[in-house]
């Protein structure tokens, strides 16, 4: 999974990845993860030592060996050394964005129009979603691990690539800005839009039709449609729910309560295994919630070799076939 | 207006409701031209989402018009043989496809890679389904909150020993980080094309995608150290959320760095000791106070708390389109722009003439029979599912 072998969709593209003076936590995952995508589609990525220590070394989760399975994630196949013309930079650092040489470099800000202190947390709470997870009376819920610098570090490989495109098609390479809360906004685009268009948005404690629901090895993840009832109270094996008040999806919001009374009565004694299969067999989308662990181990997965051989263990691959072959796999000349 | 990084670059867009029609939204922010492909039996599905107003059904959805701006719109049958013939003409001259639909339609369609390929060896191809196209789950139906329980999502996102939960269809996380993604496959294919000259089909799967965005929690459950409680963001001093004396949260968190700016205020950088800072004070003054010390604290707001119904919350979450809407925006700023404001969305068949004549070459006369014929069409056929 080396970068350098020369047969990547971005194999030539040299990238920079710099951190500095002016870095943040939130930053430096981001500015690592717009890295990680290019170095997974082939670019030769660089990581410019600035003498200190990473401390993503030490961040969570970690291994048995103490070390971390994030910096593992994010530095695979990196390499360190000095920068060449034509190189891009990839910064959450202000300052390092200022003194490169050109154009080719995308700078990741916490947010574009103050300087407030900003961390993951932080940015989910002034952009909405925090209002999305939890349950009324407690704290809300956070999206699980380091969502807010792999988004923005994903929107800023897009940046990076828009600019290397408007280069190779004869135009000159786009100096690239990407503000964190602004990608965290982003995300929340629909419940902006509802409010914006008279529909208020249903923040945590909305009356959600689809709720994980537990059974008795784990939980399911129930998906229905009005269309749906019949089957449904075919598999819970629960004639009420074909009462009038559950037909229709906002009779099913007023009376969730009592419905997923229903559900859990129902599910309680079932198997995940039995219920997906017996809810396949009436069409109904269900899935069973699974741990890391479990995908991994997925029939489904395992016949796509999500997970590859990196160069200190395995993790997962670019989560996309490229021909029908993974990327990594072209690069290293292994098959898919 | 837009960005002009993809100037010269044509996406036919056969994306339907949020994850293809956002990728392709994405690449027309960029600069790309991009003419969405509709059938007069088979509209985009988002069509038909909360439409309110007057005027024909299908134009009315705001998620709809807010995803679709920026692009051309056609309405050309695939499902007729001179159809299907013109769409491969128009591949011919495209450089990009996308599309979202079930995996096997595009080959049922008979414009499947090998195809299109046929029509242009230069064409990307970009499907995006839920399993990917291969595999014994490849036909399977997915939902976001089904994508976020089948990928581990839902498994990290817990309360300490509660049941796992999903985002839902409030934000359904799992489509809205797809079309960003998918668009960079696509630029990739781009780049990789300029050099190799060959085209490529990339096949995104949504469930691998949502695992990837978790991609460390696999490499420590494949060691079996994955940890109950799973972390949100990078370790701090202290990170809590706590409530102002006004009842709303505060997210605050305090890094090494910060420690000493907020011993000065709160006394102790400890749970207890910012509880009772908070507590003792309204959130926004609470959290404004701790800023001032150099920590992240943010009170937890709302959508509607920065929503404007007049003009868009600072910022590119949302653009204003030239007539008037709050669309999706862009949150890509490149040589000092952002995508600016966004082109309304174009009525359903709105671009045809410009399709048959100006990219096809056909005649007026040729395109006003395939119009009577149905090949072409300016509305749908079928009725309003509600």
């Amino acid at each position: 999974m080396t970068t350098p072998s020369g047969d990547g969709p971005l194999s030539g593209l040299r990238i920079i990845e710099q951190v500095g003076a002016g870095s943040t936590d939130m930053g430096r995952v981001a500015v690592a993860f717009a890295g990680l995508l290019a170095q997974r589609f082939g670019a030769t990525v660089l990581r410019l030592a600035n003498g200190a220590p990473d401390p993503t070394e030490h961040w969570p989760p970690l291994l048995a060996d103490g070390s971390s399975a994030l910096h593992r994630f994010l530095t695979a196949g990196k390499g360190f050394g000095t920068v060449q013309p034509g190189d891009y930079l990839v910064t959450d650092d202000p300052a390092t964005a200022a003194a490169w040489r050109d154009d080719r470099k995308v700078l990741i800000l916490p947010t574009l129009d103050d300087s407030r202190p900003q961390s993951d947390l932080t940015v989910m709470a002034a952009s909405g979603l925090l209002d999305i997870v939890g349950e009324v009376g407690r704290a809300p819920l956070a999206l699980p691990g380091y969502q807010m610098g792999y988004v923005a570090g994903m929107v800023a490989f897009n940046a990076l690539l828009a600019s290397h495109l408007s280069s190779i098609l004869g135009g000159t390479p786009l100096a690239g800005e990407v503000a964190v809360l602004e990608a965290a906004r982003w995300l929340n685009w629909k419940n902006l839009l509802s409010e914006v268009s008279g529909q208020r948005a249903a923040g945590v404690g909305r009356a959600e039709e689809w709720q994980i629901t537990r059974c008795r090895d784990g939980y399911i993840a129930p998906v229905f449609r009005d269309r749906d009832m019949p089957n449904l109270a075919r598999l819970m094996r629960v004639p009420a729910l074909l009462e009038e008040r559950f037909a229709t999806a906002a009779g099913r919001r007023r009376n969730l309560a009592d419905m997923y009374r229903l559900i859990e009565a129902a599910l309680a004694e079932r198997t995940a295994a039995d219920i997906l299969v017996e809810a396949a067999e009436l069409k109904l989308p269900f899935a069973q919630v699974q741990s890391p662990a479990q995908v991994a181990a997925d029939p489904q997965m395992r016949h796509r070799r999500f997970i590859i051989e990196g160069p200190q263990g395995p993790m997962p691959r670019l989560p996309l076939l490229w021909n029908g072959q993974s990327v990594e796999s072209r690069q290293s000349g292994r098959d898919a | 207006m837009t960005l002009k990084a993809l100037k010269g670059i044509r996406v036919l867009d056969l994306g339907i409701v949020t994850a293809g029609a956002a990728t392709s939204g994405v690449l027309a922010d960029l600069g790309a031209e991009v003419i969405k492909i509709e059938g007069p039996t088979y509209i985009d599905p988002f069509r038909d989402w909360q439409g309110m107003g007057e005027g024909d059904w299908w134009e009315q959805s705001p998620p709809y018009r807010a995803t679709n701006r920026n692009k051309k719109s056609t309405c050309l049958d695939l499902k007729s043989s001179r159809g299907r013939e013109l769409f491969l003409q128009l591949v011919a001259m495209s450089d990009v496809v996308v599309e979202n639909f079930r995996v096997g339609v595009l080959d049922k369609l008979g414009i499947g890679f090998e195809t299109l390929r046929q029509a242009n060896p230069h064409i990307v191809l970009a499907s995006l389904s839920s399993q990917g196209a291969t595999g014994p789950s490849a036909g399977n139906v997915s939902f976001g909150s089904t994508l976020e329980a089948s990928s581990g999502l839902a498994h990290l996102m817990h309360y300490p020993g509660g049941k796992p939960q999903i985002t839902g269809r409030a934000l359904n996380y799992p489509d809205q980080i797809v079309s960003m993604f998918a668009a960079g496959a696509v630029m990739a294919a781009l780049v990789e094309r300029q050099r190799t000259g060959q085209g490529v089909h990339i096949d995104l799967a949504q469930r691998e995608l949502s695992s990837f965005f978790v991609g460390e929690a696999f490499i420590a459950a494949l060691e079996g150290t994955l940890p109950e409680d799973y972390p949100d963001g990078p370790p701090a001093a202290l990170q809590a959320l706590l409530r102002g004396q006004d009842g709303q949260w505060v997210a605050v968190t305090i890094s090494a760095a910060a420690s000493e700016g907020a011993r000065q205020v709160i006394g102790a950088v400890t749970s207890e000791a910012l509880g009772q800072f908070l507590a003792a004070r309204p959130a926004a003054e609470g959290a404004r106070a701790l800023r001032q010390a150099g920590v992240a604290a943010e009170v937890v707001v709302a959508a509607r708390d920065y929503a404007d119904p007049y003009s868009p919350a600072p910022g590119n979450a949302l653009a204003l389109d030239d007539a008037g809407h709050q669309v999706k925006g862009q949150p890509i700023r490149l040589d000092g722009c952002d995508a600016g404001k966004a082109a309304a969305v174009a009525p359903l068949g709105r671009d045809n003439r410009y399709v048959a004549s100006t990219l096809l070459g056909l005649s007026d006369m040729q395109y006003e029979a395939l119009l009577a014929e149905g090949i072409f069409a300016t509305r749908p056929r079928t009725a309003a599912a509600q």
